[in-house]
């Protein structure tokens, strides 16, 4: 996951690069912020400043991005549902999605969002079956749906440090319960 | 030949798994009959359904039992791994829950989409329940009567 770090790099060690670290620091701050500002805008359904600055994201921000929101959204549906929702209850954001989706949007497939929230809880093979590219909106429909538009500046900003401080840490759990989980296993 | 008897042989061929002779009856069909053939198919895959989920399929049961549903669609995935492309399990989630008083959930879906979702969920009823695959002229007429009251409500 280190961005500075290239196959055709004829040196591959991390200290060659010029200001490596300095230019890491800096620009990981201006990623994180460029990701907070745009969740705020879409928290606060300012589609218009959404867009713009979706469109200042840099291809390979891209991964870490979703992941960000991913992180994000998570907290929204434990929050509201816990780790183990009710079908039931599901089943009617479900509807209630559709309804206000669907008359603007044909494409709008609510049991997608539905999915995303099973995916977060114990489903995550589910994610897999979602493309990665409808995951975004699908969320943000969900995070709508469950957070107020007028949430403070604060409450966004205690989301917003959650989502960062897990995003590493589910990664590496991710990590774990695929490739390196043979390894732990014979160690254990 | 008659259009309810094309649709009988159509669905007939489709239970049976003959895809040849599913595909030249479908040269004969209208404008409509592809829509037609939609609805006789979801009416058979309810009436397969309820073997499974109880009766009342797309007749006003539900909700499911998700629980029930899960492990259905837990087996799908094991049947059908290594598939490719994979099938698309939310669409066969969205037709059987449909079913079963989510009917909103199969809007978005293309016919073609939803006719292969309900087609995974009725192979899936009749490898389990075969004596369903040897008994098309029931399953048939059972069907029949489903996509009446469909149309007259």
């Amino acid at each position: 996951m280190n961005e500075t770090v290239t196959d055709s790099a004829p040196d591959p060690a991390p200290d060659s690069a010029p200001d490596s670290a300095s230019d890491n620091d800096s620009s990981r701050e201006a990623r994180a912020a460029l990701f907070r500002a745009h969740a705020t805008a879409r928290f606060r359904l300012d589609t218009a400043e959404a867009a713009r600055l979706a469109a200042t994201l840099r291809p390979e921000h891209r991964m870490g991005h979703l992941l960000f929101q991913v992180c994000l959204f998570a907290q929204v549906v434990f929050d509201e549902y816990g780790t183990a929702p009710d079908p039931g209850d599901l089943a009617e954001l479900t509807e209630t999605l559709h309804r206000k989706h669907y008359p603007k949007d044909r494409n709008f497939t609510a049991i997608k969002a539905e999915a995303m929230i099973r995916a977060v809880c114990d489903e995550s093979l589910l994610l897999t079956e979602i493309p990665q590219a409808e995951q975004p909106g699908y969320m943000w429909a969900v995070m709508n749906e469950l957070v107020r538009p007028d949430a403070t500046d604060a409450d966004l900003a205690e989301r917003f440090e959650v989502a960062e401080e897990v995003g590493p840490d589910l990664l590496k759990q991710a990590f774990e319960q695929t490739i390196a989980a043979p390894v732990k296993e014979a160690s254990a | 030949m008659k259009p309810e008897q094309l649709h009988r042989r159509h669905l007939t061929a489709l239970i049976a798994g003959d895809h040849d002779t599913a595909a030249n009856l479908r040269k004969h069909f209208g404008r409509t009959d592809h829509d037609t053939a939609v609805q006789f198919l979801r009416a058979a895959t309810a009436v397969s359904l309820e073997y499974r989920f109880g009766p009342g399929a797309g007749l006003g049961a539900g909700p499911i039992d998700y629980d029930e549903l899960a492990a259905f669609m837990s087996e799908l995935r094991r049947t059908c791994e290594g598939a490719e492309p994979p099938p698309d399990y939310l669409a066969v989630e969205a037709a059987i829950r449909a079913l079963y008083g989510e009917p909103h959930l199969i809007e978005p879906l293309q016919r073609q989409q939803h006719s292969q979702a309900l087609y995974l969920a009725l192979t899936a009823q009749t490898r389990r329940h075969p004596w369903i695959a040897a008994n098309p002229e029931w399953v048939l007429d059972r069907a029949k009567h489903t996509s009446l009251i469909w149309l007259l409500s």
